[in-house]
């Protein structure tokens, strides 16, 4: 019976509506964008080897390696930026007589490369002036990363010398 | 047909772009960071031939004929406390025209690292300490870059000398670890 009532009211609804009886009806959207502030990047295996030069005599060559992206995306209130910034962990060295250095190439929109730092435990700017936007995920989307091992004092290599530091990039409010 | 009125105008859609929300985000990379063993040496080229010329003055011995015009020049990176050396040796079949002995010194760089001279050697086909004492350098590309190799073809026994005689030696320079 109570089943019978429910169908009944459902009808005699859609028969006011067919008839034009309701005419106007108001409905509130409320649309919200969450502030996010999201960071990955492409590639955690990076590996930089100072080998022969060029011509005996010569210096070697600082290696290069460009084969990594931060892709990000960020939402930001009007007026609001976001950076990423860059910086080792305590107790990491590049090896003796070296100096690591990094520099990100960011696509148009993305923000601005703060140029080329020298990595350090203290965090440093890479790229401002971020605001809402989105890099991509493909494996060359985003601000290219590239990690230049500089060699300072040519005399001060010790051969075979190994390190390994780990880069913590992050996406923040400036 | 109030209430279905209400019902519709109070019927709220809500958007969200949902995603973990947060004033920071972060991201590690791992790097590998190493120096090579880089242990290389060449030549600035061939000096020029040597001579033995003709004395001042009759009576005395004739003179040596030289060329410093070349320089070896390397590029070393070694471990703590290595260090390496310049031999040098010519060809098992190859010797100085009668009567004469060739000589050879190298003069390095002031510039750090690239060794001390061993003063200078007569040249057998047994390598000889050149250069020692060698560690990380790099001595430089440029033309006058280097250890100068200051060659020396001395007149020993000026009753042994064979008028137009000629030598061609081939002399290998190796840059080694030090023993």
């Amino acid at each position: 019976m109570k089943t019978l009532k429910a169908a009944r009211a459902a009808a005699a609804c859609l028969l006011l509506l067919l008839a034009g009886e309701i005419r106007s009806a108001t409905t509130a959207v409320s649309a919200t964008v969450a502030s996010f502030c999201l960071m990955a990047v492409t590639s955690n295996a990076v590996t930089l080897t100072i080998a022969n030069p060029a011509s005996p005599g010569g210096i070697p060559a600082n290696p290069v390696n460009s084969g990594t992206y931060a892709q990000y995306s960020s939402t930001v209130a009007a007026g609001v930026t976001r950076r990423v910034t860059a910086a080792w962990a305590t107790g990491n060295a590049a090896p003796t007589g070296c100096s690591l250095l990094l520099l990100a190439t960011v696509p148009s929109g993305k923000g601005t490369s703060a140029g080329t730092i020298t990595l350090s435990t203290t965090a440093q700017n890479l790229v401002t002036g971020i605001g809402g936007c989105a890099t991509g995920i493909t494996a060359t989307s985003g601000a290219q990363l590239t990690y230049t091992l500089s060699i300072g004092t040519v005399t001060s290599l010790v051969a075979n010398e190994s390190k390994s530091a780990t880069i913590t990039l992050t996406l923040t409010d400036s | 047909m109030k209430g279905l009125k209400i019902a519709l105008a109070g019927l709220v859609l809500g958007f969200a772009l949902v995603g973990p929300a947060g004033a920071a985000s972060t991201a590690t990379q791992t790097l590998s960071m190493q120096v090579g063993a880089i242990c290389v040496v060449s030549v600035t080229g061939n000096p020029s031939t040597l001579s033995v010329a003709a004395p001042g003055t009759g009576g005395q011995t004739p003179v040596s004929g030289t060329s410093n015009s070349t320089y070896a020049q390397y590029t070393s990176t070694v471990a703590a406390g290595q260090t390496r050396k310049l031999t040098v040796a010519w060809g098992a079949s190859d010797a100085a025209p009668a009567g004469c002995s060739l000589k050879l010194m190298a003069t390095p760089n002031v510039g750090t690292n690239q060794g001390t001279s061993a003063g200078q050697i007569t040249m057998t086909s047994t390598a000889q300490d050149l250069v020692t004492t060698i560690k990380s350098c790099a001595t430089g590309t440029s033309a006058a870059s280097g250890a100068q190799l200051a060659y020396s073809l001395d007149v020993t026994d000026p009753t042994a000398l064979v008028a137009g005689a000629t030598k061609t030696a081939t002399v290998t320079l190796t840059l080694t670890d030090a023993a």
